[in-house]
């Protein structure tokens, strides 16, 4: 096989992490930061909304942006880079879901202590007011706690579809399920995260 | 009653525009009359927006630095010299006159004028909180990013210099010129300092701090030139 041989494949000839990752390959390692620091904060907001706290998700950010580094050579330009990303984060993501597999059904109806820490936190960082940090808040918290109640299987398609913008066809081929099978469990995920959004702000109302 | 399940079944190929013009009229036709499918509709929208506004924007500014610093030790690390290979678990190996010319050779490399007070020491500028981790892992001081020795935990725990797998602490005062020297540098990392003072029960009394400039393009983080350097002066 020969490198210099320009083989981008159809999907990825617009990709524009390819000179980056192509002088990374060459064995240029400070190219490397520029591509950690442009999809660090996509990739940590993605393991953040699959594993749903986050000491989880900055370990999964961490180990995806380290075994991309490691398996940079594998990388033959077939997907675009990002969408590579993705699916080492995923597939991290998941081995941690089923390792954490009792931990997981425990969270499905309360949010857990550190869950709120960690709002707790954000909601000191931003510079709106109170007024706007408080409603700010308060949807994220609900957002939060309904997604967390949805089944991973469904969450997980759900975050590569609406959050990562991935296809049907990547979202099916990195989470190894049919294209069918995606758009199904799409919209039903979709459902269940606005019922219990619904839910939860009538159950507010009834106790406020 | 209408039969509504049926039409459901076309509002993945609606939301993703598949359906062909005759299919699309029918189901719109439904949904304008029926204001139960309008609301299973609405539901099923996608989501992204929705995903955004429950999810912080970036990472958290402690957990970026961390990252950077464990990619910066991957990075930059190199497999372990033959040496190290030797230490904790296999000491066996390791015959005593080598461990004795170790520490010999460590030792001479930091300290210029041992025994005269005045100390000059060059190597990096580390916090208290990382340098043991560095040295654990046999790693340069100079992959130490200056984003984290800013962080709360390393610039409460002080400031000291590192250099050959030796971290010497500095005073109050020597904390507070490492401080202002990081506030003031746009080095991101391979802070190399040159400093001089008196050395007290293993705190250096630091009188002088100087943040050197960004090294050149050769000079990689594997390898310590501070500590080459004042070697090279001690000999
Ligand atoms: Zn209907
Ligand atoms: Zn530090």
């Amino acid at each position: 096989m020969s490198s210099s041989h320009p083989t981008a494949a159809a999907g990825a000839s617009a990709d524009p992490d390819l000179s980056l990752v192509r002088l990374v390959q060459a064995g240029d390692r400070d190219a490397f930061q520029p591509l950690v620091r442009r999809y660090e904060h996509a990739i940590y907001r993605m393991a953040l909304a699959i594993m749903r706290n986050d000491a989880d998700a900055e370990e999964i950010t961490q180990e995806t942006f380290l075994r991309a580094y490691q398996h940079l050579r594998q990388f033959r330009g077939e997907s675009r880079f990002s969408t590579w990303l993705t699916q080492i984060a995923i597939n991290a993501a998941r081995m941690r879901l089923r390792k954490s597999h009792a931990a997981m059904w425990e969270s499905l109806d309360e949010p857990r202590a550190q869950d709120e820490g960690q709002m707790a936190r954000e909601a000191v960082d931003t510079h709106d007011t109170p007024e706007q940090n408080l409603a700010r808040e308060e949807q994220r918290q609900r957002i939060a706690l309904a997604l967390s109640g949805l089944p991973a299987g469904y969450r997980l398609v759900l975050v590569l579809r609406d959050l990562q913008e991935l296809s049907t066809h990547d979202t099916a081929r990195i989470l190894k399920l049919s294209d069918a099978n995606v758009k199904t469990r799409l919209l039903r995920a979709r459902q269940m995260l606005r019922q219990r959004l619904t839910r939860l702000a009538t159950a507010e109302r009834g106790i406020g | 009653m209408m039969d509504c399940q049926p039409i459901r079944e076309y509002f993945c190929a609606l939301l993703e525009g598949e359906l062909d013009a005759a299919a699309q009229a029918a189901v719109l036709e439904h949904l304008r009359l029926c204001p139960e499918c309008r609301a299973c509709l609405e539901e099923c929208k996608p989501a992204g927006e929705l995903l955004r506004q429950g999810l912080p924007e970036s990472m958290p500014e402690p957990a970026s630095s961390r990252l950077e610093q464990r990619l910066a030790l991957q990075l930059h690390t190199r497999p372990a010299p033959a040496w190290q290979r030797f230490l904790p678990g296999r000491t066996g190996l390791f015959p005593a006159w080598a461990l004795a010319a170790l520490l010999l050779l460590a030792g001479s490399g930091l300290w210029l004028h041992f025994q005269s007070g005045s100390v000059t020491l060059r190597g990096w500028l580390v916090d208290a909180h990382c340098a043991p981790k560095l040295i654990a892992q046999g790693i340069s001081g100079a992959v130490h990013t200056r984003a984290c020795a800013l962080r709360a935990e390393c610039r409460q725990a002080g400031y000291g210099v590192l250099s050959k797998g030796q971290f010497v602490r500095f005073d109050a005062h020597g904390n507070a010129i490492a401080l202002n020297a990081l506030l003031h540098t746009r080095a991101k990392d391979h802070l190399r300092i040159v400093v001089s003072g008196r050395r007290r029960n293993h705190v250096l009394h630091v009188a002088r701090l100087k943040l050197m400039a960004q090294p050149a393009e050769g000079d990689t983080a594997g390898t310590d030139s501070g500590a080459t350097s004042a070697a090279a002066a001690a000999r």
